[in-house]
């Protein structure tokens, strides 16, 4: 299978988010992913682009990012290009439960998440951009 | 616009001892864009004085982590409120979220919005000894 790509570009804003899920259904949907990982996958893919708005660009709208697929012989390749402040998701690990009760939030857990639905999750910088990376790997058969 | 929406219903407590259980169902998909919608429904609850409350989920199609953090902020003013918040009737995948952060330690997860109500009369806030919901 020759690899095939795909490319979206958006703004920094929480109201894209359901845009980027149904494109990465449809990449999924080709790449051959069971139902289950491509649910894993597009919520990988929208926990990253959740934190891009968030941490890269402070909540601001007017950023922009590319959410970029690659569909190889045993995987889909999802990244995640901006030009925010930088942030690695693997360096910023989820807190304990107890303190999240304690403190009525959530935050780090989006990056747990990421963690735990895909195989592989990839941080670079390159020219002003960062990018995130996310491998879901296809099951093998029989 | 939004793909997500809540709307509200009462029930009696099936015990009849207590004050009667608000019902939020989901509709949707509940993100980072539409968190605000349900924190703001949960905030109503309270704002009204409800603090017995059940999320009923059967036709919630999607919640990110985000949406979670909604459950997580309301959990202890609800139970300080003399209250508790429970789920009910999640789609499997949206409860394996809910599984991969823990949930189900903390809230009690059932399998029907009627296992909830009667969950009320048998524990306000125990979900250590309650019949976790663990769809295939």
């Amino acid at each position: 299978m020759t690899p095939r790509a795909h490319r979206l570009r958006i703004p920094s804003r929480t109201s894209c988010l359901a845009r980027v899920r149904r494109h990465v259904a449809g990449w999924a949907d080709e790449a051959g992913l069971p139902a289950a990982d491509a649910f894993a996958l597009q919520l990988a893919v929208d926990e990253v682009c959740a934190n891009t708005i968030e941490h890269a660009y402070g909540g601001r709208a007017d950023g922009r990012m590319e959410v970029e697929a690659t569909v190889k012989p045993d995987c889909l390749v999802v990244s995640v290009r901006h030009q925010g402040k930088p942030y690695d998701p693997k360096t910023s690990p989820a807190p304990p439960l107890a303190h999240v009760v304690a403190e009525r939030r959530l935050h780090g857990y989006g990056l747990h998440l990421i963690q735990r639905l895909v195989d592989e999750v990839r941080f670079r910088t390159h020219n002003g951009s960062s990018e995130v990376v996310l491998t879901k790997r296809r099951a093998k058969r029989g | 616009m939004s793909n997500f929406s809540v709307t509200f219903r009462h029930r009696d407590d099936p015990a009849g001892a207590g004050a009667p259980v608000c019902v939020l169902d989901l509709h949707g998909e509940l993100d980072a864009h539409t968190a605000g919608e349900f924190e703001a429904a949960l905030q109503k609850c309270l704002d009204e004085g409800h603090t017995r409350l059940v999320v009923h989920g059967p036709a919630l199609d999607y919640v990110s982590s985000a949406g979670l953090g909604v459950f997580m902020a309301f959990l202890e003013p609800i139970r300080q409120g003399g209250g508790d918040l429970k789920i009910a009737a999640l789609q499997p995948r949206v409860f394996n979220v809910f599984d991969l952060l823990g949930f189900p330690m903390l809230f009690d997860i059932v399998e029907t919005e009627d296992a909830a109500l009667a969950r009320f009369g048998a524990s306000e806030q125990a979900p250590d000894d309650a019949p976790v919901a663990s769809p295939s």
